[in-house]
Protein backbone atom coordinates (compact mmCIF):
# COMPACT_ATOMS: atom_id res chain seq x y z
CA UNK A 1 0.00 0.00 0.00
CA UNK A 2 1.65 3.54 -1.11
CA UNK A 3 2.04 5.39 2.19
CA UNK A 4 0.27 9.14 2.17
CA UNK A 5 2.51 11.93 2.50
CA UNK A 6 0.94 15.26 3.18
CA UNK A 7 3.19 17.66 2.36
CA UNK A 8 0.80 20.26 -0.03
CA UNK A 9 -1.26 20.28 3.49
CA UNK A 10 -2.44 19.19 6.57
CA UNK A 11 -0.90 17.37 9.72
CA UNK A 12 -1.98 15.03 12.16
CA UNK A 13 -2.42 15.80 15.93
CA UNK A 14 -2.23 13.44 18.81
CA UNK A 15 -4.53 13.76 21.22
CA UNK A 16 -3.54 11.55 24.66
CA UNK A 17 -6.29 10.72 26.81
CA UNK A 18 -6.48 8.34 29.25
CA UNK A 19 -6.26 4.72 28.79
CA UNK A 20 -6.05 1.79 26.93
CA UNK A 21 -3.89 0.41 23.59
CA UNK A 22 -1.40 2.89 21.49
CA UNK A 23 -2.94 1.80 18.13
CA UNK A 24 -2.25 5.71 16.75
CA UNK A 25 1.79 4.21 16.27
CA UNK A 26 0.35 2.50 13.09
CA UNK A 27 -1.31 5.47 11.34
CA UNK A 28 0.38 5.73 8.52
CA UNK A 29 -0.15 8.97 8.39
CA UNK A 30 2.75 11.53 7.82
CA UNK A 31 2.52 14.80 9.08
CA UNK A 32 5.01 16.98 7.38
CA UNK A 33 4.35 20.50 8.34
CA UNK A 34 4.42 21.29 11.72
CA UNK A 35 2.10 24.21 13.14
CA UNK A 36 4.41 26.92 14.74
CA UNK A 37 2.14 27.72 17.70
CA UNK A 38 3.12 23.73 18.68
CA UNK A 39 6.45 23.31 20.82
CA UNK A 40 8.86 20.73 19.14
CA UNK A 41 8.65 17.34 21.15
CA UNK A 42 10.54 16.97 24.20
CA UNK A 43 13.55 14.75 23.53
CA UNK A 44 12.66 12.00 26.26
CA UNK A 45 13.42 9.41 23.76
CA UNK A 46 16.94 9.33 24.71
CA UNK A 47 16.67 9.34 28.60
CA UNK A 48 13.70 7.26 29.41
CA UNK A 49 13.06 3.80 27.92
CA UNK A 50 10.81 3.11 30.69
CA UNK A 51 8.34 4.46 33.11
CA UNK A 52 10.46 3.85 36.06
CA UNK A 53 13.25 5.98 34.45
CA UNK A 54 11.09 8.61 33.31
CA UNK A 55 9.77 9.17 37.17
CA UNK A 56 12.85 8.65 38.53
CA UNK A 57 14.34 11.45 36.70
CA UNK A 58 11.32 13.30 37.39
CA UNK A 59 10.79 13.06 40.76
CA UNK A 60 13.68 11.02 42.68
CA UNK A 61 14.97 14.90 44.33
CA UNK A 62 17.55 13.43 46.22
CA UNK A 63 18.63 10.77 43.94
CA UNK A 64 18.94 7.95 45.95
CA UNK A 65 16.93 5.73 43.65
CA UNK A 66 14.04 5.93 45.70
CA UNK A 67 10.61 8.60 45.11
CA UNK A 68 9.74 8.77 48.42
CA UNK A 69 6.03 10.24 49.54
CA UNK A 70 7.60 13.76 49.67
CA UNK A 71 9.10 13.34 46.65
CA UNK A 72 6.05 12.74 44.71
CA UNK A 73 2.91 13.17 46.35
CA UNK A 74 0.81 10.56 48.44
CA UNK A 75 -2.01 10.29 46.59
CA UNK A 76 -0.29 9.32 43.37
CA UNK A 77 2.20 7.45 45.71
CA UNK A 78 0.47 5.43 46.76
CA UNK A 79 -0.82 4.20 43.95
CA UNK A 80 2.69 3.16 42.19
CA UNK A 81 4.02 2.17 45.30
CA UNK A 82 2.66 -1.96 44.22
CA UNK A 83 4.49 -3.49 46.92
CA UNK A 84 3.60 -1.28 49.71
CA UNK A 85 6.99 -0.94 51.22
CA UNK A 86 6.79 2.61 52.15
CA UNK A 87 9.13 3.74 48.78
CA UNK A 88 8.33 3.32 44.79
CA UNK A 89 11.43 1.39 43.19
CA UNK A 90 12.55 0.32 40.31
CA UNK A 91 10.71 -3.52 41.98
CA UNK A 92 7.33 -2.13 41.86
CA UNK A 93 7.57 -1.72 37.88
CA UNK A 94 9.37 -4.96 37.12
CA UNK A 95 7.60 -7.44 35.45
CA UNK A 96 6.28 -9.46 38.35
CA UNK A 97 4.82 -6.31 39.88
CA UNK A 98 1.29 -6.76 40.54
CA UNK A 99 -1.02 -4.15 39.53
CA UNK A 100 -3.17 -3.05 43.11
CA UNK A 101 -6.46 -1.84 41.62
CA UNK A 102 -8.90 -4.86 40.92
CA UNK A 103 -11.10 -2.84 38.48
CA UNK A 104 -7.67 -2.27 36.01
CA UNK A 105 -6.99 -5.61 36.23
CA UNK A 106 -10.44 -7.00 35.29
CA UNK A 107 -10.91 -4.35 32.48
CA UNK A 108 -6.89 -5.24 30.85
CA UNK A 109 -8.12 -8.79 30.96
CA UNK A 110 -11.12 -8.63 29.76
CA UNK A 111 -10.02 -5.86 26.95
CA UNK A 112 -7.01 -8.64 25.68
CA UNK A 113 -9.85 -11.15 25.49
CA UNK A 114 -12.40 -9.13 23.21
CA UNK A 115 -9.15 -8.16 20.96
CA UNK A 116 -8.06 -11.73 20.59
CA UNK A 117 -11.34 -13.62 20.74
CA UNK A 118 -14.19 -11.68 19.25
CA UNK A 119 -15.82 -13.54 16.58
CA UNK A 120 -19.12 -11.17 15.24
CA UNK A 121 -18.55 -7.34 14.59
CA UNK A 122 -20.35 -6.37 17.80
CA UNK A 123 -17.24 -5.16 19.85
CA UNK A 124 -19.09 -3.99 22.76
CA UNK A 125 -19.85 -7.71 24.04
CA UNK A 126 -18.01 -10.59 24.64
CA UNK A 127 -20.46 -13.69 25.20
CA UNK A 128 -19.03 -16.42 27.02
CA UNK A 129 -20.47 -18.22 23.91
CA UNK A 130 -18.65 -16.00 21.55
CA UNK A 131 -15.20 -16.74 23.49
CA UNK A 132 -15.72 -20.62 23.55
CA UNK A 133 -16.39 -20.44 19.74
CA UNK A 134 -12.97 -18.33 19.39
CA UNK A 135 -10.91 -20.61 21.33
CA UNK A 136 -12.36 -23.00 19.49
CA UNK A 137 -10.85 -21.45 15.87
CA UNK A 138 -7.48 -20.62 17.92
CA UNK A 139 -7.43 -24.15 19.50
CA UNK A 140 -6.01 -25.78 15.63
CA UNK A 141 -4.94 -29.03 17.38
CA UNK A 142 -8.33 -29.46 18.52
CA UNK A 143 -6.94 -30.58 22.43
CA UNK A 144 -8.39 -27.67 24.37
CA UNK A 145 -5.31 -26.13 24.51
CA UNK A 146 -3.74 -22.56 22.99
CA UNK A 147 0.12 -22.33 22.84
CA UNK A 148 1.63 -19.79 22.07
CA UNK A 149 2.10 -20.82 18.39
CA UNK A 150 -1.24 -21.60 17.63
CA UNK A 151 -2.39 -18.17 19.19
CA UNK A 152 0.22 -16.32 16.65
CA UNK A 153 -0.62 -17.98 13.95
CA UNK A 154 -4.84 -17.35 14.56
CA UNK A 155 -3.59 -14.28 14.94
CA UNK A 156 -1.98 -13.68 11.92
CA UNK A 157 -5.11 -15.02 10.17
CA UNK A 158 -7.24 -12.90 12.05
CA UNK A 159 -5.35 -9.91 10.43
CA UNK A 160 -5.30 -11.26 6.96
CA UNK A 161 -9.33 -11.09 7.52
CA UNK A 162 -9.07 -7.76 8.26
CA UNK A 163 -10.26 -8.55 11.67
CA UNK A 164 -9.26 -6.82 14.44
CA UNK A 165 -6.51 -6.22 16.25
CA UNK A 166 -4.99 -5.92 12.98
CA UNK A 167 -1.46 -4.12 13.34
CA UNK A 168 -0.61 -5.54 16.61
CA UNK A 169 2.38 -7.69 14.56
CA UNK A 170 4.56 -7.17 18.21
CA UNK A 171 2.00 -7.84 20.85
CA UNK A 172 0.80 -11.48 20.55
CA UNK A 173 3.73 -12.53 22.67
CA UNK A 174 2.59 -9.96 25.30
CA UNK A 175 -0.85 -10.44 25.18
CA UNK A 176 -0.65 -14.03 25.03
CA UNK A 177 2.01 -13.82 28.33
CA UNK A 178 -0.36 -11.81 29.67
CA UNK A 179 -3.17 -13.81 29.33
CA UNK A 180 -1.64 -16.67 30.61
CA UNK A 181 -0.79 -14.34 33.72
CA UNK A 182 -4.01 -13.83 34.19
CA UNK A 183 -5.54 -17.58 33.19
CA UNK A 184 -3.54 -20.29 33.61
CA UNK A 185 -4.31 -22.08 36.63
CA UNK A 186 -2.36 -25.23 36.07
CA UNK A 187 0.86 -22.95 34.89
CA UNK A 188 1.33 -25.15 31.76
CA UNK A 189 2.02 -21.95 30.04
CA UNK A 190 -1.01 -22.85 27.64
CA UNK A 191 -4.01 -21.41 27.56
CA UNK A 192 -7.02 -24.04 28.37
CA UNK A 193 -10.44 -23.15 26.97
CA UNK A 194 -11.67 -24.04 30.32
CA UNK A 195 -9.19 -21.79 32.00
CA UNK A 196 -10.43 -19.14 29.63
CA UNK A 197 -14.19 -20.03 30.24
CA UNK A 198 -13.31 -20.38 33.99
CA UNK A 199 -11.74 -16.39 34.20
CA UNK A 200 -14.50 -15.54 32.33
CA UNK A 201 -17.01 -16.70 34.43
CA UNK A 202 -15.32 -15.38 37.41
CA UNK A 203 -15.43 -11.95 36.31
CA UNK A 204 -18.72 -12.45 35.00
CA UNK A 205 -22.28 -10.59 36.92
CA UNK A 206 -23.61 -13.54 36.29
CA UNK A 207 -25.20 -12.91 32.56
CA UNK A 208 -22.63 -14.59 30.60
CA UNK A 209 -21.82 -11.36 28.34
CA UNK A 210 -18.88 -9.23 29.29
CA UNK A 211 -20.05 -5.45 28.33
CA UNK A 212 -16.43 -3.90 27.05
CA UNK A 213 -15.72 -0.37 25.58
CA UNK A 214 -17.57 2.32 26.61
CA UNK A 215 -20.03 0.78 28.87
CA UNK A 216 -17.03 -0.39 31.18
CA UNK A 217 -15.65 3.15 31.78
CA UNK A 218 -19.26 4.79 32.88
CA UNK A 219 -16.82 7.69 34.22
CA UNK A 220 -15.67 8.55 30.65
CA UNK A 221 -18.83 7.67 28.50
CA UNK A 222 -20.79 10.76 29.72
CA UNK A 223 -21.31 13.90 27.74
CA UNK A 224 -21.16 14.66 24.01
CA UNK A 225 -23.12 12.52 21.73
CA UNK A 226 -22.55 8.84 22.35
CA UNK A 227 -21.34 7.95 18.83
CA UNK A 228 -19.49 11.55 18.32
CA UNK A 229 -19.81 14.32 15.81
CA UNK A 230 -21.18 12.96 12.56
CA UNK A 231 -19.43 13.76 9.31
CA UNK A 232 -20.70 16.88 8.22
CA UNK A 233 -21.37 18.83 11.33
CA UNK A 234 -19.02 21.22 12.86
CA UNK A 235 -15.65 19.92 14.74
CA UNK A 236 -15.73 20.60 18.30
CA UNK A 237 -13.74 22.88 19.00
CA UNK A 238 -10.60 22.94 21.50
CA UNK A 239 -7.96 24.47 22.42
CA UNK A 240 -5.16 22.14 24.24
CA UNK A 241 -1.36 21.90 24.84
CA UNK A 242 1.63 19.95 24.02
CA UNK A 243 2.87 17.41 26.87
CA UNK A 244 5.70 20.02 26.92
CA UNK A 245 3.48 22.58 27.89
CA UNK A 246 3.99 25.18 25.09
CA UNK A 247 1.87 27.33 23.05
CA UNK A 248 -1.78 26.41 23.22
CA UNK A 249 -3.50 25.30 19.79
CA UNK A 250 -7.05 25.50 18.84
CA UNK A 251 -8.78 23.51 16.09
CA UNK A 252 -10.59 26.23 14.67
CA UNK A 253 -7.46 27.99 14.21
CA UNK A 254 -7.22 25.47 10.75
CA UNK A 255 -10.41 26.34 9.39
CA UNK A 256 -10.04 28.03 5.93
CA UNK A 257 -6.47 26.40 6.20
CA UNK A 258 -5.76 22.84 6.00
CA UNK A 259 -7.71 19.37 7.39
CA UNK A 260 -6.38 18.60 10.60
CA UNK A 261 -6.00 14.72 11.46
CA UNK A 262 -7.48 13.58 14.66
CA UNK A 263 -5.74 10.52 16.08
CA UNK A 264 -7.05 10.10 19.54
CA UNK A 265 -5.21 7.26 21.66
CA UNK A 266 -4.59 6.51 25.30
CA UNK A 267 -1.72 5.18 27.31
CA UNK A 268 -2.58 4.03 30.69
CA UNK B 1 -1.16 -0.18 28.37
CA UNK B 2 2.71 -0.39 28.68
CA UNK B 3 4.96 -1.90 26.46
CA UNK B 4 4.67 -5.17 28.45
CA UNK B 5 1.23 -5.26 28.55
CA UNK B 6 0.75 -4.04 31.87
CA UNK B 7 -0.91 -1.03 32.97
CA UNK B 8 1.86 1.44 33.46
CA UNK B 9 -0.45 3.86 35.79
CA UNK B 10 -4.06 4.43 36.83
CA UNK B 11 -5.34 7.38 35.79
CA UNK B 12 -3.02 10.67 35.85
CA UNK B 13 -4.64 13.00 38.39
CA UNK B 14 -3.45 16.57 37.37
CA UNK B 15 -2.65 17.90 34.25
CA UNK B 16 1.19 17.86 34.59
CA UNK B 17 0.94 14.11 35.46
CA UNK B 18 -1.09 13.57 32.26
CA UNK B 19 1.77 15.75 30.68
CA UNK B 20 4.34 13.14 31.24
CA UNK B 21 2.68 10.08 30.35
CA UNK B 22 1.73 11.90 27.18
CA UNK B 23 5.20 12.73 26.89
CA UNK B 24 6.39 9.39 27.48
CA UNK B 25 3.62 7.69 25.10
CA UNK B 26 4.91 9.94 22.18
CA UNK B 27 8.80 8.67 22.59
CA UNK B 28 7.74 5.07 23.46
CA UNK B 29 5.13 4.96 20.51
CA UNK B 30 7.81 6.60 18.46
CA UNK B 31 5.19 9.61 17.35
CA UNK B 32 7.14 12.28 17.64
CA UNK B 33 7.54 14.19 15.85
CA UNK B 34 3.68 14.47 14.92
CA UNK B 35 2.25 16.95 17.40
CA UNK B 36 0.79 15.99 20.23
CA UNK B 37 -1.48 17.66 22.82
CA UNK B 38 -2.98 16.63 25.76
CA UNK B 39 -6.74 16.75 27.12
CA UNK B 40 -7.82 18.36 30.22
CA UNK B 41 -8.31 16.36 33.26
CA UNK B 42 -12.00 15.89 32.52
CA UNK B 43 -11.80 14.48 29.51
CA UNK B 44 -13.66 16.92 27.67
CA UNK B 45 -12.78 16.32 24.07
CA UNK B 46 -12.70 12.93 24.10
CA UNK B 47 -15.94 12.81 25.62
CA UNK B 48 -16.80 15.20 22.99
CA UNK B 49 -15.52 13.19 20.30
CA UNK B 50 -16.87 9.77 22.08
CA UNK B 51 -12.83 8.88 21.94
CA UNK B 52 -12.22 6.24 24.36
CA UNK B 53 -9.96 4.46 24.16
CA UNK B 54 -8.99 5.54 20.84
CA UNK B 55 -10.36 6.86 17.53
CA UNK B 56 -9.95 8.97 13.87
CA UNK B 57 -11.32 11.52 12.78
CA UNK B 58 -10.66 13.84 9.89
CA UNK B 59 -11.79 18.00 9.92
CA UNK B 60 -11.85 19.44 6.75
CA UNK B 61 -10.98 22.87 5.85
CA UNK B 62 -14.12 24.06 6.24
CA UNK B 63 -14.10 23.22 9.99
CA UNK B 64 -16.71 20.46 9.73
CA UNK B 65 -16.17 16.52 10.49
CA UNK B 66 -14.68 15.02 6.99
CA UNK B 67 -14.23 11.71 8.30
CA UNK B 68 -15.64 9.81 11.44
CA UNK B 69 -14.10 6.59 12.39
CA UNK B 70 -15.38 3.82 13.90
CA UNK B 71 -14.89 3.79 18.03
CA UNK B 72 -11.56 1.79 18.85
CA UNK B 73 -10.08 -0.56 19.36
CA UNK B 74 -12.17 -2.08 16.39
CA UNK B 75 -12.95 0.65 14.47
CA UNK B 76 -9.69 2.19 14.63
CA UNK B 77 -8.65 2.22 10.66
CA UNK B 78 -5.78 4.03 9.46
CA UNK B 79 -6.43 2.93 6.14
CA UNK B 80 -9.74 4.80 5.90
CA UNK B 81 -8.08 7.91 7.53
CA UNK B 82 -5.72 7.88 4.51
CA UNK B 83 -8.07 7.47 1.91
CA UNK B 84 -10.32 10.26 4.04
CA UNK B 85 -7.47 12.46 3.91
CA UNK B 86 -6.50 11.47 0.05
CA UNK B 87 -10.26 12.71 -0.73
CA UNK B 88 -9.87 16.01 1.14
CA UNK B 89 -6.71 16.83 -0.71
CA UNK B 90 -7.85 16.07 -4.03
CA UNK B 91 -5.51 13.60 -4.38
CA UNK B 92 -6.74 9.78 -6.06
CA UNK B 93 -8.05 7.34 -3.82
CA UNK B 94 -5.84 3.90 -4.21
CA UNK B 95 -7.24 0.51 -3.20
CA UNK B 96 -4.81 -0.73 -0.79
CA UNK B 97 -3.62 -4.10 -1.99
CA UNK B 98 -3.51 -6.07 0.66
Amino acid sequence: MQRLSLAAAGFAVALAGCRAEPNAVEAEVEPVEVAATVSPPMDAGDEHDSIWSYLVARYDADGDGSVTPAEYGRASFDRLDKNGDGAIQAADFEAGARDNSEAMRRQRSQQLLAWYFQTDDDANKLPRTELEAAARTYDTSGDGKIDAEEFGCAAEERRELGKRPTRRATRELDAFATLLDQTDEDADGLLATAELVGFFDAMDDGDGVWNLGRGQRSSRGSGGPPSGPAAGTVAPDFTLSSPEGGAAVTLSSFAGEKPVGLIFGSYT
Amino acid sequence: MGGDGMPIVEDPLSLEERNGVAAVCMTKLELEPMPALVDDVDDSVNKAYAAWPDRLYLVGKDGKIAYRGGPGPFGFDPDELETAIRGELGLPVEVPEE
